[in-house]
């Protein structure tokens, strides 16, 4: 019985890309393309958006694979630049605010809410805020991480990440309290 | 709106999870395409750009010959309106004002 062959790790699949081999590449992005669509698709609209975040994504992090000295766990390299390619697409204003009918949403009763209705309804009122507040609400409030971690993706210091939080909160407060209005 | 309903509609969109099945589907197979398009218009360009370089330098040195050719023309007829005797009269009627 032949004895199971072990999986490259990342390391060895990083030098033999760089070294010209597509296929190692491809095991690569395999293996992180989970995490990658993940946090994508907090800020596509539809999968042909999705489809073409990840792809600049890791376009990306093939240009960049140079650059990785294994500081930190490669994974992390690619969620940091998966992040910044995010938010290099919010910043381009990619995304219109959509026309989602606001009249049948009641704010007193969202926990009986719909959760895919909920999503439409805050993926509309985010339209209305900053790349930066967008970022910022995405990663703490939707991917749930803690501000440290915010911090590291974004590169912005803790307390910075705290402060855009707030005022995205309220933003969005603002957004939702006038779409209730109407 | 307070807090505690800004965070009911994070908590109904935390459970929404986008489903990237279709998106994922043959994912690697359209990045390596475009990475490979790419590869190969990097390595183009420069051969083309060396293609063109004798148009380039045919062009440039049609320009100067078109350059040399009109400028010598031009004093052969300054000359020409010197040395004959059309100079002569407009001198004259030029300081005399007749």
């Amino acid at each position: 019985m032949s004895a199971p062959v072990d999986e490259p790790t990342n390391e060895r699949l990083i030098q033999s890309t760089l070294a010209g081999d597509d296929e190692a590449f491809a095991e690569l992005v395999r293996r992180h393309k989970r995490k990658v669509f993940g946090i994508a698709s907090r800020f596509a609209h539809n999968h042909h958006e999705l489809d073409d975040i990840c792809q600049e994504i890791f376009v990306k992090v093939y240009q960049k694979l140079k650059s990785f000295r294994g500081e930190a766990p490669f994974d992390h390299w690619v969620a940091r630049v998966a992040v910044r390619c995010c938010y290099d697409s919010l910043r381009k204003g990619q995304r219109d605010r959509q026309n989602v009918p606001l009249d049948r949403i009641d704010i007193g009763v969202v926990d009986n809410v719909n959760p895919a209705r909920a999503a439409e309804v805050l993926h509309w009122a985010m339209a209305g805020l900053s790349a930066d507040e967008r970022l910022v609400i995405t990663l703490l409030e939707l991917e749930e991480k803690p501000v440290r971690e915010v911090a590291d993706l974004t590169g912005w210091s803790e307390s910075n990440v705290k402060v855009r939080a707030h005022r995205a909160r309220n933003a969005l407060k603002k957004i939702l309290e006038k779409s209730h209005e109407r | 709106m307070n807090d505690e309903q800004l965070n009911g509609f994070f908590k109904a969109a935390r459970s929404a999870k986008p489903d990237t099945a279709p998106a994922e589907y043959g994912f690697e197979t359209r990045l390596l395409a475009r990475l490979r398009t790419e590869r190969e218009l990097s390595v183009a360009w420069p051969a083309i750009a060396w293609r063109l370089v004798p148009a380039f330098v045919a062009v440039v040195a049609a320009i100067g010959v078109w350059i040399i050719a009109t400028s010598s023309m031009n004093s052969t007829d300054l000359r020409s309106a010197i040395a004959g005797d059309e100079g002569e009269p407009t001198l004259v009627t030029y300081f005399t004002g007749d």
